[in-house]
């Protein structure tokens, strides 16, 4: 099974209301992409994207996704200082469950592999 | 103290204490603890098996007492929040095709309901399994949602009894909030964590 990966720049998701975005990731991921945001998900939008993924589980092809957010350099270096913030990330990746394996250690390398 | 205060501070307040935390973090056997110790009752079942609580389940009229607080605490206990559910990931403990995908479906259920209920609930217990990596995710939504809803929680990093648990890890992952480590099989840390409550139970409007 083949996945694409779609880099999608902040210009294409700003302007879109809560619903949308959460929308506009889904359908991609469902369509089997690896969706990498140039923003950052608020919690609520996080929040929102888990409950309606849960909707739309099939158990058969879409089981979930996988998603991870990605910190700044300098957001590392503040967090390591002043302890972790949930709000202070960089760019999201959000995938199709059994696409990828993502790993992120403590130091913010995060890992992604493909599986096959 | 005057009397009046002193009438305030021993009113009893009813609080709703919600379990919040991934999958298999121990979310069920802290309840079931903090219902054993103030009411003599469990609150759920407790199962190696993922989603084992797929429904919101509730003990109420538990008092408690802390530091001095009376709380009528109503234990919450929450289905665990999962970005992906698999039916396969139950056949591995035994269970039939049918039943696993079964199991599955009010798992995503529950999830939804766990989310939705978020909002009434007036102090969350974040449970964390201390032998797990701490940066999932799926923590990070739950706690930046607690934030924006300005509702008080306590990260409870779980299974500190167990060899391969690093609770340090946890505190230090999560230094700028409140953090109680604790066995809840054990008891390990309990007191710590009813200390923690009721000073939070208490800045509840």
């Amino acid at each position: 099974m083949s996945f694409s990966v779609d880099f999608v720049p902040s210009t294409e998701t700003q302007d879109l209301s809560y619903h949308d975005k959460i929308n506009y990731i889904l359908t991609r991921v469902i369509q089997r992409s690896i969706v990498v945001l140039e923003t950052s998900l608020t919690p609520e939008e996080e929040m929102g994207l888990i409950e309606k993924t849960m909707k739309h589980i099939n158990f058969k092809d879409f089981n979930g996704i996988r998603l991870v957010s990605f910190d700044s350099g300098e957001t590392l270096r503040r967090t390591k200082l002043f302890g972790r913030s949930s709000n202070t990330r960089t760019f999201t990746i959000v995938a199709p469950n059994d696409a990828v394996s993502i790993l992120k250690d403590d130091r913010g390398i995060l890992s992604i592999k493909f599986n096959r | 103290m005057s009397w009046k205060l002193w009438l305030k501070s021993n009113k009893t307040k009813k609080i709703n204490l919600g379990f919040y935390g991934e999958v298999n973090a121990g979310k069920t056997t802290l309840a079931n603890k903090i219902g054993m110790d103030w009411a003599s009752q469990e609150v759920g079942e407790v199962s190696e098996i993922p989603h084992e609580t797929r429904e919101i389940q509730k003990l109420e009229k538990v008092k408690f007492v802390a530091e001095g607080t009376n709380l009528d605490l109503t234990l919450i206990d929450m289905p665990g929040v999962a970005t992906s559910v698999n039916p396969k990931d139950f056949i591995k403990f035994g269970l039939s095709p049918a039943e696993a995908l079964q199991r599955a479906k009010e798992a995503t259920r529950g999830i939804v309901e766990a989310i939705k209920y978020l909002e009434n609930v007036d102090v969350a217990l974040v449970v964390v399994d201390a032998t797990k990596h701490p940066f999932d995710q799926v923590n990070f939504t739950i706690i930046g949602n607690l934030e924006a809803q300005n509702k008080p929680f306590i990260i409870v990093p779980n299974k500190v009894d167990l060899p391969d648990s690093n609770a340090e890890l946890v505190k230090d992952a999560f230094s700028n909030y409140h953090v109680a480590p604790i066995s809840a099989l054990q008891g390990e840390g309990i007191y710590d964590l009813y200390n923690m409550i009721a000073s939070l139970a208490r800045k509840v409007r």
